[in-house]
């Protein structure tokens, strides 16, 4: 970050990159839903912001429509639909299959994977890319953590909420040729997708009485 | 060659006339309404082709993934062309009797629409020039049985039979995946005219391998064979016909096309093909011997003249590099000979077992007996059709296993002063006891099922088939006649053909009419000998219904064994009578003896019995089936049924994906 003015649109980029490693850290370790989606709900605020401070266009309209819709998607109506959804299950602790001390340094190794990684690729064609880069992969990382290491079905959505994050952030660069369309697109699957789960983890309650993937396994063959 | 795809064209409206027909109606009755014209049609077509020699080539505008449909008729494509046809043409007229009898357990439409196109896929499989071509065809060729054998999935023998045929038909086309991905890799084109341009190669030894495996496979020689007697002896009468009497002829046909493309290769290829053809003689007919089923009998011994066949094209070649032509023309004829033979005595036989099981609801020897005088007919005609396969005069098994002798022989005389000369001794003394033993095989097999009085209350109610199933088993026993009678006939039908298979082989020195005299003088001896051999038969049949009629003769038990008072039980069952042999050849057989203990003066109801485990199956089951299906038993382990395991999975395939591409780039 050496040679970036703090108060320059990069600077101001860093920081939000930075904070949102630190989000995908805090959600790793956090131990309760509510906390969760607070931290979702923070994630897709910074991330709602960041197509303002990318955008070196023609335009000045284009990146406060595209920040407005990110912002209302991923840092309101997704936490919101989360959170109704919480309301109507009992318990709010969770249960994650490997502890949080644990999960945060799993965590840590993949943001130190993806530096080398963006070391290693040398993506150059774009410069906002590269800045990006280690941060979407971390967050990509989180979100697959989390899927993998969370027992209930809403604490897995968590997960796929974050891993959508990262797929987005690795798009967000393409708001410079004012093209965020195919992004426009995964994210309106994942709506529909959290809408399909949170329709199916309560029907999932009503059946089993849990929404542990556990005890899904009964249903194979 | 118009004819022959005329008639293709005709079996494939069948197939799609029966399948519309659904499985409700009775869909079996149009099967011989299309194939035996078509039958009729392309063995006019094959006939013709053979007699002539003559060479057609048809390669229709489309365009293949991998290759071009290129479709040729030659010399030995007529030569297994005609026993194809003909019992197709025969097991359609068959077939609407049995469906009728399997109708709870048949969907008709679905049955007859794969027993269509198992006949098509064959007759097409013998004309595809084109490697990619051919493994299409020859895949459908081989999925088609599958749906044939699993018609009823009712019982776990039947069930068992479909899968382990399923298994066995893609091992056996991995081979030969990979022989023509090679052989395309290697001319740099996939039609066989290409394919003859690698007769020198280095790989030329590989090819002849991997074709022996893959082809071995289909046509069931040991110790590839382990689809066999399952698949034969659930068959229904109709399907084991096509099944034993032109499917194997297919895997034979693979082994005669790849040795007609690269031949005659290195010397180790004939002892390669001696060799094998010599194990899967002997081991078939021993198998064979001591079963206690009477299809399965039939499957071994399928195994066993596969392996004649075999033998003879393997020193044949040898021959042909020794320079003694008339050996080969022997050996040759003999070999396409025998496979004719084959189809027609063998599909006489499953067709009597099938009577039988009709009659009696089992094949299984131990309850059989006494079948001769209930079923007269169906007994005379497996009474021919085990005297020809047993090779006795003046049956065809004989003639053409008598060309063959005399190949070795002369082959032998040829060769003499060189290792050669052991080896084709070596194989007349197999084939000797090869024939040996198949007259035991099925003097046991026609003795005990026959013979006697019957052993169970199967036996006393059985009755003849149709008159339709009859009239096929004599037409079949009165061809087994014809051929050994007609020998010189059928030799000079194949000359052409033999002449243009050793051109492929030698074309500076092919066989020339002078090669055949010898063959034809035999054949016409064995003709003579035939007719005399039957007129004797029929004075001394004659003199003793006379004296019959004269002197009324007295009924008793047969083989009462000094007894006074015999009993059914008293019999020899079939383990008793393979006994003697299974213990002289214990280590071949590894028949497993379960005799009672009798210490007390006065012993209680006890019973022997003696069980024959297919070992070479067995062995295939320790060191290949097993560690496999471990293997599959602890991958299930990997399915949870846990979604977070899943996507970990994915999780560590993309990082491996990940790190693999950096690595590379």
């Amino acid at each position: 970050m050496s040679g970036v003015p703090f108060f320059s649109s990069m600077g101001w980029l860093h920081v939000i990159l930075g904070f949102i490693v630190l989000t995908d850290l805090s959600l790793l370790a956090a131990e309760h839903r509510r906390v969760c989606i607070r931290l979702i709900a923070l994630q897709g605020m910074l991330l709602g912001a960041l197509p303002l401070l990318m955008h070196t266009g023609e335009t000045a309209i284009y990146p406060w429509v595209v920040a407005a819709i990110f912002f209302g998607t991923k840092g309101i109506l997704l936490p919101w639909l989360l959170w109704r959804t919480m309301k109507q299950l009992p318990f709010s602790a969770m249960r994650p299959y490997v502890g949080s001390t644990v999960c945060v340094l799993i965590g840590l190794c993949g943001f130190m994977l993806s530096l080398w990684l963006a070391g290693r690729l040398g993506l150059t064609f774009n410069a906002l890319f590269s800045q990006v880069f280690p941060t979407s992969f971390t967050t990509i990382f989180a979100g697959l953590l989390l899927i993998v290491t969370q027992r209930t079905a809403l604490n897995q959505i968590f997960g796929y909420l974050v891993l959508e994050n990262g797929i987005y952030l690795l798009n967000v660069p393409m708001i410079q040729y004012e093209n965020l369309w195919l992004e426009l697109s995964i994210l309106l699957d994942i709506l529909v997708g959290i809408f399909v789960m949170g329709i199916a983890v309560l029907h999932i309650y009503r059946v089993f009485e849990s929404t542990d993937v556990d005890r899904f396994a009964v249903l194979r063959d | 060659m118009i004819c022959i795809l005329a008639a293709v064209v005709l079996i494939c409206c069948c197939a799609l006339v029966c399948l519309s027909c659904g499985s409700t109606r009775d869909s079996g009755r149009f099967l011989p309404w299309f194939i035996v014209p078509a039958a009729i049609l392309g063995l006019a077509g094959a006939g013709a082709s053979l007699w002539e020699g003559t060479v057609h080539t048809v390669a229709p505008p489309v365009a293949l993934p991998l290759g071009t449909v290129l479709l040729q008729l030659d010399p030995l494509s007529c030569v297994f062309l005609i026993p194809l046809f003909l019992l197709s043409g025969l097991a359609s007229l068959a077939a609407p009797a049995r469906m009728r009898l399997l109708a709870d357990q048949l969907r008709h439409g679905r049955h007859a629409f794969f027993f269509c196109l198992l006949i098509a896929a064959m007759a097409m499989v013998l004309l595809a020039a084109d490697g990619a071509l051919f493994l299409i065809l020859w895949e459908i060729m081989s999925l088609a049985p599958f749906f044939l054998l699993s018609h009823s999935d009712k019982t776990g023998d039947e069930r068992f039979a479909g899968w382990i045929y399923l298994v066995a038909a893609h091992l056996g086309a991995l081979p030969l995946l990979l022989l023509f991905a090679m052989l395309t890799t290697e001319a740099g084109a996939s039609d066989f005219t290409s394919y003859m341009n690698l007769a020198g190669h280095a790989n030329a030894g590989i090819f002849l391998i991997l074709a022996l495996i893959g082809f071995g496979a289909k046509c069931g020689i040991i110790p590839l064979h382990m689809w066999m007697p399952e698949a034969h002896s659930s068959a229904p009468g109709h399907v084991a016909v096509l099944l034993s009497g032109t499917m194997l002829n297919m895997g034979m046909y693979g082994i005669f096309r790849i040795v007609s493309l690269f031949g005659p290769g290195d010397p180790w290829w004939s002892y390669t093909l001696m060799g094998v053809g010599a194990f899967s003689g002997v081991l078939g007919i021993l198998l064979g011997a001591a079963q206690s089923d009477m299809k399965r009998t039939l499957a071994y011994s399928s195994a066993e003249n596969m392996g004649i066949i075999c033998m003879a094209l393997g020193a044949a070649l040898l021959a042909g590099r020794n320079g003694a032509s008339v050996a080969m023309a022997l050996l040759l004829a003999g070999a396409f000979l025998h496979m004719w033979n084959h189809s027609l005595f063998k599909s006489l036989l499953f067709l009597a077992a099938n009577a039988v099981k009709e009659g009696t609801h089992t094949t299984q020897i131990q309850h059989l007996g006494g079948l001769y005088k209930r079923l007269p007919l169906t007994g005379g005609c497996f009474a021919m059709g085990a005297a020809a396969i047993a090779g006795m005069p003046p049956f065809n098994g004989f003639m053409s296993e008598m060309l063959i002798y005399l190949g070795f022989a002369l082959g032998s005389d040829a060769a003499r002063g060189t290792e050669s000369s052991l080896i084709f001794w070596a194989a007349f003394f197999v084939l000797g006891c090869i024939a040996g033993l198949a007259l035991f095989a099925f003097a046991r097999l026609f003795g005990l099922a026959f013979l006697g009085s019957p052993r169970g209350r199967e036996s006393d109610d059985a009755c003849e088939p149709e008159t339709q199933l009859r009239l096929i088993m004599v037409f079949l026993a009165a061809s087994c006649l014809w051929a050994s009678l007609a020998g010189p006939f059928l030799l000079r039908a194949l000359r052409i053909a033999l002449q243009w298979f050793s051109q492929t082989l030698y074309p500076s020195a092919p066989l020339v009419e002078a090669d055949f005299v010898l063959g034809g003088d035999l054949l016409a001896w064995y003709a003579l000998t035939g007719c005399l051999l039957l007129l004797a038969c029929a004075l001394i049949a004659g003199g003793r219904r006379f004296l019959a009629a004269k002197y009324p003769p007295e009924e008793g038990i047969t083989w009462d064994c000094g007894y006074c008072r015999p009993t059914a039980r008293m019999q020899y069952s079939g383990g008793s009578f393979a006994h003697s042999l299974a213990s002289i050849l214990q280590p071949l057989i590894r028949a497993r003896l379960r005799l009672p203990r009798m210490d007390a003066f006065f012993p209680s109801e006890a019973t022997a019995s003696m069980e024959v485990a297919d070992w070479p199956t067995s062995l295939w089951n320790r060191l290949l089936f097993r560690p496999v299906a471990f293997l599959a038993e602890s991958a299930k382990g990997l399915q949870r049924g846990l979604v977070n395991l899943y996507i970990l999975y994915i999780l560590a395939a993309l990082l491996i994906a990940l790190f693999w591409a950096l690595e590379w780039t």
